[in-house]
């Protein structure tokens, strides 16, 4: 019963909305009598978070697994720990930017941060930038992603071509 | 006779997988260090820490901090129709600090590569004005001799010339001299009998 409670507000947070961060945890049906939910598995998790003002996607979680981190007593757990992340960001005319995958990853859908100590890829197929590294933290405020081992980055060499020389 | 033939496919295959993989390495810029960050909206990437920059058969740079600016690419703003800044989607700036370390690779005669050994504290890069400009104890060493400077050494990309500011120094190797013609001039001596 709480499992397809469970699905069923995953099934909202898919749909994603602006109001969403604004959202009070809704209170159990009946918590008096009710025991705190056990954290169920997820299948094919997925939410897409939109610029509160402009009402832009701004970035896109999906996930093969997802599990809630954390027992609040809300029917909406602000972090998740998930497995087969696939975070996607989005520049401000909703084009696609960067891919994050990770195979383990801790997601907080209030701040839109992601993090993980273990491996991960990134890439964007517009210029065919690719990002390997150890263990990072998405921080979605600031527009940025931390690595904190073994960076690899490949670049195209077309990127970084000078001009041909004046003959 | 099978065997050969095994052999021979074998080779093949080798060769067909080989040149793509090769072509495809010379393609990429390898960047390497222990920690990065990257800013996505700027498309700044900052890494620090054992930094390694490695273009195949190109240039092989080493630092202890580098900044690399890559705005946002031109191909897909244009099928998006999203306005970037002039000269997005190449290398705008690169600036590597901490013992800087950089290996150029140049063809020679005969299909030799003549390497140029570059260092300093600093490396600059720019692509408006596409020159590179090592300071903090620059230094250059081709296969002739080393460029010292005292302030700053400016290699140009475009032109492949070299400038300084500042006082500077050189020195040649002594060999490079030896078969000179400027040493082994016929002389008005007497010859001797």
């Amino acid at each position: 019963m709480f499992r397809r409670t469970h699905i069923f507000v995953a099934g909202l947070v898919l749909i994603g909305s602006p109001a969403m961060e604004a959202q009070a945890p809704t209170k159990p049906a009946s918590p008096a009598a009710a025991p705190a939910p056990a954290p169920g598995i997820i299948r094919n998790w997925g939410i897409s978070l939109r610029d509160g003002t402009s009402g832009r996607v701004q970035v896109r979680f999906s996930s093969s697994e997802a599990a809630p981190a954390k027992t609040e007593g809300g029917l909406m757990p602000a972090v998740w720990d998930v497995t087969g992340l696939r975070l996607e960001t989005f520049r401000a005319d909703e084009s696609a930017d960067f891919t994050i995958e990770a195979p383990a990853c801790r997601v907080n859908v209030t701040t839109r941060d992601a993090a993980s100590p273990g491996p991960f890829t990134a890439h964007r197929d517009g210029d065919g930038i690719l990002m390997t590294g150890t263990g990072f933290n998405f921080d979605n405020g600031r527009q940025r992603l931390v690595v904190s081992n073994d960076v690899r980055i490949e670049i195209r060499a077309s990127l970084v071509k000078t001009s041909p020389s004046p003959k | 006779m099978i065997r050969h033939s095994i052999l021979l496919r074998w080779i093949l295959l080798t060769l067909l997988f080989a040149v793509p993989a090769q072509a495809q390495l010379q393609d990429r810029i390898q960047l390497t260090a222990t920690n990065a960050v990257l800013e996505f909206q700027e498309g700044v990437y900052h890494l620090w820490d054992h930094v390694r920059v490695e273009s195949s058969g190109v240039l092989t740079l080493t630092c202890d901090d580098l900044r690399a600016v890559l705005p946002q690419d031109k191909a897909a703003a244009a099928t998006t129709g999203a306005t970037v800044a002039s000269g997005s989607g190449r290398l705008q700036s690169l600036v590597a600090t901490g013992n800087v370390r950089i290996q150029f690779f140049q063809a020679g005669a005969g299909g030799t590569t003549n390497v140029v050994h570059a260092s300093g504290e600093k490396a600059e890069y720019g692509a408006a004005d596409e020159v590179l400009i090592l300071t903090g104890n620059p230094r250059i060493e081709t296969g002739s001799g080393t460029m010292v400077g005292t302030e700053a050494l400016i290699y140009d990309l475009k032109s492949r010339s070299m400038r300084n500011r500042g006082p500077y120094r050189i020195e040649l190797r002594s060999d490079v001299l030896r078969n000179s013609v400027l040493f082994n001039r016929g002389t008005n001596a007497p010859k001797s009998r």
